[in-house]
Parts: C-alpha cells; structure tokens; sequence
C-alpha cells in the first residue's frame, strides 16, 4: 500500500488545526502526529489471518460461500470466518469459531472427520473433529514465502525437471511475482480445495495459483508454473473425473491433468468467458457420466470425453451459473440473480422461484431436498417444494 | 397563579423580608399608576402597538437541533462532522403507488415521469442526486464476457409499448434497485429527492415550510388520483407538517378564549368584569410574542404552549383583581378607589406568586435541550409581562369603569349566604376526615408508585413521533417501511481517521469487524458502508464473483472498488467514513444497548488513526436525548422541590406547612407518572417539563389557602371554621383558577401534534389534581400534623 501524498497532507491538515485548538489539545495532538508520521499505516488493527470469527447470533443470514458433507453434517462457510454446522440435514445451525476472520471461499470434508476450509489472504484452516474445532494450516504470508523460495530454488537450479519444457525467462518472471507478491503483503485469496483422499489434496487461487499437499496439508508444494496459463488467470474450480483433475478457471480456461497434478495440458476451451463451476453428473438414462462445466451469463457446457471436447447446452437465462450439484440422476444448478435450475436431463431444466434475486454459491444436496449457500445465507428447498412448483 | 386570596388590604402572613423591595415599589407604582392614569396609559397603547407590530411578525419555526442536548457528546460529535454529513438523510422520499396493478404500465411510468421532473425543479432540491427508475443516474449493470456492460433503467429506445416494458422489468431487476427505488412488491416506486441545507447558489438556508408546501401543491395535490397514490416522507416533510399542525393551535386559542369567556361571565356576573381581564391577558399574550419576536426567537411547536399557560395564568389574576374590585365596590367604593384598594391588596401577594411561577419555570433551564430552555424563556416572559398587563394594566382599566349593579348584588349575596356549598368540605378538617383523606392519599400514592415503575423514558411509537401514529406522515412512512427493505430508525455511527486514511485497508478492514459485531447486537437490523460498496464492487470487477466479495489486502483493489463512490459515504477529505445502522426500532432500551455495544467495541478498538464515534441519525440524536432526560428528569425534580419547598419555608417559617403544601404536589407529580406510564407516553422532551410547570404553577394554590386558613386561625377560629371561611373566600377562586388553566391546555388533546396532545393530557391532570390535592389533602395534613395545637388552643393558633 503506497500512499506518497499521505505526509504532506497530515501536515497541511495539522497546521488548520494548530491555529483552531487551544495548547494543551496542540500538544497532545503533536505527540500523536509524530507518531503517526513514522508509521502512518501501523495502527493497532486487529489482523484477520489472525483474528478469531466473531461469534454472531446471525451468522446464518450473511454471505455464505461453500457448503460440504462432513458425513451427516453440512458444514458451510463464508464471510468473515463464519462456519456453520447442521446436524438435521439444514434445518438449523450453530456457528464454531474460525481462527481466522477472512472470507473463505470453499470448504472439503475428506471423510466424516477431516476438512479444510480456503480463504482471503493464502488462509488454509483444518479440522479432524468434524469441523468443530479448526486450526491454520497455511495463511498468505507462508503462502508468499513458499513461492519465493520455491521459484528461488527452482531458478537457481536452473529450472524444473518434471516441467522441462518450461523457458527459463517464464520461471524468472514466476520468481518475479513472488518478490512481488513478499512486499505487498498476504493478499491472495485462494478460491477452491480438494482432497482426493486424507492426505493428497489441491488449493486453487488467484492469479493461477496452483498448490498441492501430499500430508493432509502439513507440507504445500507450489505448481503453479506447471499449468500453461502465460495469463495467470483466477483458477475458479477444480474436479476428479475418473482419474483426471480438471480445472476450470477465469477467461474460459480450462485444464487436465492424467498424473494427480504433476503435469497439466490447456484443454480447448468452448467458450472465452469465465468458468465458476464443475459437475460430474449421469442424467436420466446416461450410463456414464459427464463433466458439466458453468459459467457466465448462463453459459453452460457439458464433455462426455473428460473434457477433450464440449457441447453447450442451451440455458434459459443470462445469469451466471456459479455452483451445482446432483443426486442419482436429479441435478440443481444454482447461480447470480437468483438463478436455480434443476432438472432431471440437462436439456429439460426448469426455473425455481425466479423473483427471488438473491445470488447463489453453493448448493448441496440433503435428504429430502436441497441446500443453498449465498448472498444472504442459507436457503433450504425440500422435494416437495420443489416438486410443487414445477405443477 | 396567583389567584390571590386577598379580599381585603390588610398585611398578610406573606411578609417576610423576602418582599422588603417589592413592598417599597408598591406605594410609588401606586401613586404613578393612579394618579397619572392618562399618560401611563398611552404609554400601554404605544407599548401595545410596537409589541403588536412586533408579535404578528412572529413565525412558526422548528429547528432539529433544538430539540437535542447540543453538549451531549453524540451531538458534539455530530456537530463536528456535520458538514460532511449534510448528504446524509436530508431528503425527501416520493412514492408512487399504483392502487391497482403493478408500476409497469405506460400510464403508471408516464406520472412517475412528471413527478420526476417536477421534484427536479422545485428549490432546495440536490438535482444531481435526484433519483428514481427515471433519472439517468440510475443504472443497471451487467457483467458479461467483455466486461461490465450498462446502461439507464430507463432505455433511451422506451416507448411505452408493451416490449419496452418489459425491458424496463428486466432492467429495474438487474439495477439492484427492487427495495430501494422500486418496492418489493412492484406496485410503487420512490422518487429520492436529497436536500440542500443551504442552497449553494444563494446560501441561504432552506425554508422547509416552503419545501414541504411546494411539494404538497406540486406533487400530492397535482398528481394524486383515482389511479396514483402519492406518499411523502423524509425529515423536512415531518418539519413541515409539524409547522402545519401547530398552526390549527390557533383554533384551540381562539376556543380556549370563548370558553374562559363564558366561564368568567357566569362567574363574575360582569360585562366589564369579564372582557377586561382577557383583554388584558390577550396584551399579555401580545407583548410576550412581540418580546420573543426581538429577543429573536421563532414560535416553536414546543412552545406554542406558552401562550395559552400566559393567558390562563393571566386570566385567573384578573379574577382576583376584579373579585377584590366588586368586594370593594359592594361595600361602597367608587370604581376608582375599588380599584385602588384591589390594586394594594393583590400587588404584593400577586408578585409573590408569579415570582414562583417564575422560579419553577427557571428550573427547567437545568435541562441541555434548547427547545425545553426556550420553554423556560417563553414562559418566564410571559410571566413578567403578565405583572404589567393584569397586576398594573387591570386595575387602571377598571378604575375607569368598575363592574355593574349586577355584579356588585351577587357578590353581596354570596357574602351573606350562610349556608354554602363548601360546607361539605370542611369535614377534612376534622381529624376523622383528615385520617380517611390522608389514608386515600397514601393509597393513591402507593398505586401511584407501583404505575410509575413502568414508566419508559424516550419515544414508544414506530415513525415520527412527533406526530400521531396514524397521521398521514405515519401511515407513509409505515408505508414505505413495509414495501421497502430500508428501516426509518437510523443510528449513525461516525469512523474517523486521519485524512485520506478512510479507504485504507487497515481502516475498512477495521471497520468491517465493526459491522460484523454489529450483527450479533439484538435491535440492529443491518448496517452499511464505504467497506460494503467497496466489497461489492470487487466482487463486481471480478465478474460478480461472490468469492470476491471481500475487503481486499491490496490498496490498489481498494482504491479501483471505490473509483465511483456514492455520495455519503465519505467526506471530502477522507477522513470520515460514517457507518449507518439500521434499527427495529427506537425504544429506550433498544437505544441503550446498542449504544453500550458500540462503546464497547469502540473502547477496544478506538486508536489514533481510527475512532468510531457516536452518533448521528434520527435514532443517535434520540440516544443522546434519552440520556440527557433520563438525569435530567431527576435534577428537574429535586431542583423544582428545592426552589418551592425554601419558597414557603421563607413565607411560612415552619417544616410542617411545607410538608402540608408540598406532600399534595407530590401526590399528583407520583401521579402524574403513573398516568404516562398507563397512557404509553414516555418521559421525552415534550412531557419532561410537564411536572416542573405543574409544580410550580400548582404551588399557589397550596399557598394561598394555607395563608388565608393562617390568617383565620390567627382571628382564633378552630381550623373547621377557618377552613370554611377561607373557602368561601379564596376556594371558590382556587377552583376557578384551577378550571381556568385547565381549560387552556385541555384543547391540546386534539393537536395534530402527537407531543402536543401529551403534554395537554398531562397538564390538564397535573392542574386539575393539584388543586383538588390544595383544596382537600392540604387541611386534612394540617389537621393531623398540628392535631394536638388545635384541639389543646384553638385561640393559639400562632404556630401557623
């Protein structure tokens, strides 16, 4: 944060004041003008990485972003370090307490017990108790250092052996970056996880940041270079599709990787506006599943082939398609503006209460319905809602 | 009131040094006043004249910031930042309703278009912030492959055909605006019409009686009909009506003046007797206005009642001046000497009494809220101006022509009737009475008590509460409240920083936790902030991604999401950013504990760079008011007391007559209480000074009993006998004074003016049941507390 002009400005301001206040108030307000000129910024804010959530009897009606199965549990997250367990499939919740107060953007349960949850500023928070209790795992400050070291490292050696066609000058500029990156501070957000098993997991990030953990998040190696992506675009999401990891990302891009993300190829993207959301999803009468892939303005596209080749699918709406889930062949498609498809093929989508505007994130599937996460909170629509309104 | 016992010249049990000066003026003004009548009256004409000229220049007036404590520390705050927060809820709403359908009609966008354009021209309007669905600063956004694609609510292509309307849904849906410019329910829509406080081309100051009729005429009267409902809310509209609702005060003048009329003819059987006092008291009303009107004071809804006080106060003088002139008359007086006579009995004892009304209005001036001062100004005023008109004016006028042949028989009559009505009363005199009376007052006094526990200090009613919940302004403003998701109960908090240090990350990201906390503070049903247009609009530059919806670390992120930043959000400088809150609602106990919570996060967070301070917003100013009211109701109290209780101790010189004139008033203070309690009306800046001018109006009558019934007891009556006689001499004027004032507030009931009506209820009830407390609880005190005097030596009655 660079604010050149702020000196000048203190001064002219304490000169309006000097003639206005009476000794006392002058002398005081010198004492403090001097401390504030040496550090002008390095007031005792409280820092988020740093701070506990606050606990709030409404923390279930702010902004909610990702909801997860932690067993029978749903465990949602979202501003300011809310996390939210249910243990009646939605109905109601209880807040625990983050170590942290950022915005956390996504949250994945490896089994009943072990979760972690990604945010603002490089935060990784984890639990093994079913979500009630959470500890830090990574935040950005670590995350910077890691990046600098790895590329210094890597650099150093002279480049990657398992990315050995990567130039040089592209690995330099990674360094660059996270030079870069050190000064300014922990300001990354980190916008997907997931866990292939307990202890092989991914963090997606801004700015085409790839991360990858080999011991439940102990230890993080940075592959960010490993991707083709020269634009350093957002990296929105992230899918296991037999065997491959696919990610979808900013500006339509789009990538595989066949060996659990060591090496990655750019798959031939459809479209060249952004992707929010994967799906792997079977409709009525489909034997083998399909990657759906959802994206801006009601973009929403489907590959039968791992995501080597796409069709679009024709969508009744201009917003944007951010989250979806499914059950047996029954899917949900949750989005901006209200947006909530459902259907049981993807070619008869229908609309649910499209007056009601609030922006979706997260949707999940529960017994006997569904559960949104978003702009304002936690919505629940049960089968029979549902099933009412499509009469 | 003095409503002077007084029937006959001799020296009464008022003197005490106290009255030394007042004595000595009393034998020059007499010989001026009688003996050189046509130049002292011409002086009163001229004086009439230029206070008349003076007083019908007055103008209704009501300024915001009288009605709170200036020194609280939330208005010392407010008023520091003041400027900065001018665009900060000075503004008018309009609403547009369709009574049937939905606002997406060609018909329904044609009116909200004219209205529109009319809300633009009228003055004192900010025009570069008007805002509805039609103004082109309305906008809807969209994000899309290429980026943020925009554009007017209103297309440049609208045509009013079915297909253009269309579009228009699609674009009011997609410009956020639904609870805000357009209701939820589609079936109005709101024209924002913010207020300059001083017009930037003239600088002067806006006139919002003018703005509030301007907007009646051109927009309500113009554009309402059988299809279009026209709603109006906003500060500057409640100001208006306020000023509109205190002109009807007029009437209850002019009513109030026909009944005392009435009252005063059966009364005194007197043409003159009865048109002089009032004309008197109506100079008096004049010359008070016409000295407000050069002090520089406007007439406030607040003190409009101040007239009415000066006239009752000044009629029930009258009567006595006039009562005295028949005695003397009746006994063979010319009008001349009758008057001269009445002018030496009343003066002393009439000064001595308005001196107390005066010293109990004073005590208001411990109150920091200046509407309640200027009460207090008013009234001592009116008081001073009533020692000229009706202890001086009075007497001279009716030495011209003294009352007539009926006046004088009647009075003759009532003096040689033995039996009289207020026999009957006599029984509390007695020690069986005294006991049953004192009993029932102790009763009272316990049930009085118990109601009072509930008493609630500051506002209880949803919407303006200076107006009645189902005046037209509230019924708007529930209005708006229900269709729109915004809440009229403001509470402005004020984040403070170093300039240009408003948009730092550490400052939205402090202030952020802020809002955060604020969520989990019972009352608070949402807040907004610069943090919030920042956080949306990140998320809007990254595709309307909701994962962006953060404050961001990196300044520059900051700085790209405020580019374009709403006005009132921040000042110019950057140093202010104010935090709004919005309220269920604003009970005292509501107020009180987000105020706590908010000083609490302040005391832990509050650093050199940054301070959150409160407090602004119609629910902030009422949060510093409750809390000046809430001591001040106490200090009110023991200041009101102190300054009557030393009052009659310096008259009467002993403990137990205090106790005997004060016990009643506190009786009916208790009373008093328990009544707001069980009528729902709290303890605000309208009821608040109900007590202070009940007690020390109230005090009178306690005083001129006790001295006249001292005067018999020293003849050497038994106190039933003394108490007889000092009825029928100075009862029957007690209760005639008592109606009198009664009659001046009563009327008020009916104001438009929700405070208005309160402060008449509890008027009416404080002088009605102080002078019942005078006329029965006063002799049954004294009988108990001086029992065994009066039994033992009736004859030695000195210790009264």
């Amino acid at each position: 944060m660079m604010f050149p002009s702020i000196p000048q400005i203190m001064i002219k301001s304490g000169g309006n004041m000097l003639s206005v206040t009476k000794f006392s108030q002058r002398a005081r307000w010198c004492v403090g003008f001097i401390v504030m000129a040496v550090t002008p910024l390095a007031f005792a804010a409280m820092d988020r990485i740093e701070t506990p959530s606050h606990l709030s009897g409404r923390a279930a009606e702010g902004l909610l972003l990702d909801i997860a199965h932690a067993g029978d549990r749903l465990v949602a997250v979202g501003d300011q370090g809310r996390i939210l367990l249910s243990d009646d499939q939605g109905v109601s919740w209880k807040q625990v307490q983050a170590p942290v107060s950022v915005l956390l953007t996504s949250v994945y349960f490896s089994d009943a017990q072990h979760g972690w949850a990604v945010g603002h500023d490089g935060v990784v928070i984890h639990t093994e108790d079913a979500g009630d209790t959470w500890l830090t795992q990574l935040n950005g400050r670590q995350l910077n250092q890691l990046q600098l070291d790895t590329y210094q490292t890597l650099v150093d050696a002279g480049g990657d052996p398992q990315a050995q066609d990567l130039p040089m000058d592209e690995l330099e500029l990674f360094l660059e970056d996270a030079m870069v990156a050190v000064e300014e501070g922990p300001t990354q957000p980190l916008l997907d996880v997931l866990f292939v098993n307990n202890q092989l997991g991914f963090l997606l990030g801004s700015y085409g940041v790839l991360l990858k953990t080999e011991d439940a998040g102990v230890h993080w190696s940075v592959l960010s270079h490993r991707l083709p992506n020269p634009g350093r675009f957002h990296l929105n999401a992230l899918l296991v599709e037999k065997q491959s990891l696919i990610i979808a990302g900013e500006a339509g891009v789009l990538f595989k990787s066949d060996d659990m993300g060591d090496s990655w190829i750019a798959l031939e993207s459809p479209y060249e506006g952004s992707f929010f959301g994967l799906l792997s999803y079977a409709g009525q009468g489909q034997a083998l599943s399909q990657v759906l892939a959802l994206g801006l303005r009601g973009h929403l596209f489907a590959s039968e082939d791992s995501g080597d080749s796409w069709q679009q699918i024709a969508v009744d709406s201009t917003a944007s398609l951010v989250s979806a889930a499914s059950n047996n062949n029954e899917v949900m498609l949750v989005g901006q503006g209200g947006l909530v498809l459902t259907g049981k093929t993807l070619d008869k989508l229908t609309a649910f209460e499209p007056q009601d505007r609030r922006a979706w994130s997260a949707v999940t599937r529960v017994n006997d319905g569904w559960v949104l996460v978003g702009e304002k909170g936690i919505k629940r629509i049960s089968d029979t809602a549902l099933g009412a309104d499509h009469e | 009131m003095s409503k002077s016992p007084y029937t006959s010249g001799k020296p009464s049990g008022l003197a005490s040094a106290l009255l030394g000066p007042i004595k000595l003026s009393e034998q020059i003004i007499e010989r001026v006043l009688f003996y050189k009548r046509v130049p002292v009256l011409f002086i009163f004409i001229l004086l009439t004249l230029g206070l008349g000229f003076q007083a019908v220049q007055i103008r209704p007036d009501a300024s915001f910031v009288k009605m709170i404590p200036s020194s609280h520390p939330y208005v010392e705050n407010y008023l520091k930042y003041r400027n900065d927060l001018s665009g900060l809820g000075n503004s008018l709403r309009v609403v547009v309703e369709a009574k049937e359908g939905d606002i997406f009609t060609t018909t329904f966008q044609n009116t909200l278009k004219q209205v529109t354009d009319e809300a633009f021209f009228i003055p004192g309007v900010d025009r570069s912030a008007l805002k509805s669905i039609w103004t082109p600063n309305v906008r809807w956004t969209e994000v899309t492959e290429e980026g943020f694609e925009g554009g007017p609510v209103i297309s440049p292509e609208y045509d009013g055909s079915a297909a253009s309307l269309e579009q228009l849904r699609t674009n009011v849906l997609r410009s956020g605006q639904v609870g805000i410019l357009v209701a939820n329910d589609f079936k109005s829509a709101i024209i924002q019409m913010p207020l300059f406080d001083k017009d930037p081309a003239t600088g002067e100051k806006l006139n919002y009686q003018v703005l509030s009729s301007k907007v009646e005429t051109l927009i309500r009267e113009k554009y309402e009909n059988a299809d279009v409902r026209i709603r109006i809310t906003g500060f500057a509209k409640i100001v208006g009506d306020l000023i509109d609702g205190a002109k009807s005060v007029a009437l209850f003048f002019a009513m109030a003046i026909a009944i005392t009329l009435v009252l005063l003819y059966l009364y005194s059987g007197s043409v003159t007797g009865t048109l002089i006092p009032i004309g008197c008291s109506l100079v008096a009303v004049v010359w008070q206005m016409g000295l407000l009107k050069i002090f520089g004071y406007g007439l406030d809804p607040y003190s409009m009642l101040v007239p009415f006080l000066v006239f009752a106060i000044g009629v029930s003088h009258g009567v006595q001046v006039v009562n005295t002139i028949r005695l003397e008359q009746s006994e063979g007086a010319d009008p001349w000497l009758a008057a001269r006579r009445a002018f030496r009995a009343i003066y002393i004892p009439g000064l001595t009494a308005l001196l107390s009304d005066g010293l109990g209005f004073v005590t208001l001036m411990v109150i920091d809220i200046q509407v309640i001062q200027d009460l207090a100004v008013a009234a001592s005023v009116g008081v001073a101006v009533i020692v000229m008109t009706n202890l001086l004016l009075l007497p001279l006028l009716m030495s011209y022509v003294g009352v007539g042949k009926k006046a004088i028989a009647k009075m003759q009559a009532s003096q040689n009737k033995e039996s009289s009505p207020w026999q009957m009363l006599t029984v509390f005199a007695k020690p069986r009475g005294a006991i049953i009376a004192v009993s029932f007052a102790l009763v009272a006094l316990g049930v009085g008590l118990y109601g009072s526990q509930n008493l609630k200090i500051g506002d209880l009613d949803k919407g303006a509460p200076e107006l009645r919940a189902d005046s037209r302004y509230n019924l708007d403003n529930a209005f708006v409240t229900d269709h729109y998701s915004t809440s009229s109960d403001i509470f402005v908090v004020m984040a403070t920083t170093a300039p240009n240090q408003c948009t730092s990350y550490n400052t939205l990201s402090t202030v952020d936790s802020f809002q955060e906390y604020l969520t989990d503070v019972p009352g608070i049903q949402s807040s907004v902030s610069l943090v919030d247009v920042s956080k949306r609009v990140t998320a809007g530059l990254n595709e309307g991604n909701l994962k962006w919806r953060s404050v961001s670390r990196n300044q520059y992120v900051i700085n790209a999401s405020l580019a374009y930043v709403p006005s009132g959000f921040m000042n110019g400088s950057c140093s202010l950013l104010p935090v709004i809150i919005f309220l269920d609602d604003h009970k005292a106990e509501t107020l009180d504990r987000i105020s706590a919570a908010i000083a609490d996060f302040a005391a832990e967070h509050n650093s050199d760079a940054l301070k959150f301070e409160m407090a602004a917003g119609n629910s902030g100013f009422e949060a510093a008011t409750n809390d000046v009211i809430g001591t001040a109701q106490y200090e009110m109290l023991a200041w009101v007391y102190g300054v009557v209780s030393i009052l009659c101790l310096l008259t009467f010189r002993s403990v137990k007559t205090v106790i005997c004139i004060i016990a009643p008033l506190a009786l009916t203070s208790v009373l008093c209480q328990a009544l707001m309690a069980y009528l729902g009306i709290g303890v605000k800046v309208a009821t608040l000074p109900v007590i202070a001018l009940g007690v020390g109006i109230g005090v009178d009558y306690g005083i001129y009993i006790y001295s006249r019934l001292s005067t018999y007891l020293v003849q050497g009556k038994t106190l039933p006998e003394a108490y007889l006689a000092t009825l029928k001499t100075t009862g029957s004027s007690v209760a005639f004074t008592g109606l009198t004032l009664a009659i001046g507030v009563v009327l008020w009931v009916f104001s438009p003016i929700k405070f208005q009506a309160d402060m008449g209820i509890l008027l009416t009830f404080m002088f009605l049941w102080n002078m019942l407390g005078a006329l029965i609880l006063l002799p049954a005190l004294a009988c108990l507390l001086h029992n065994h005097k009066a039994a033992q030596t009736e004859e030695n009655a000195h210790v009264y």
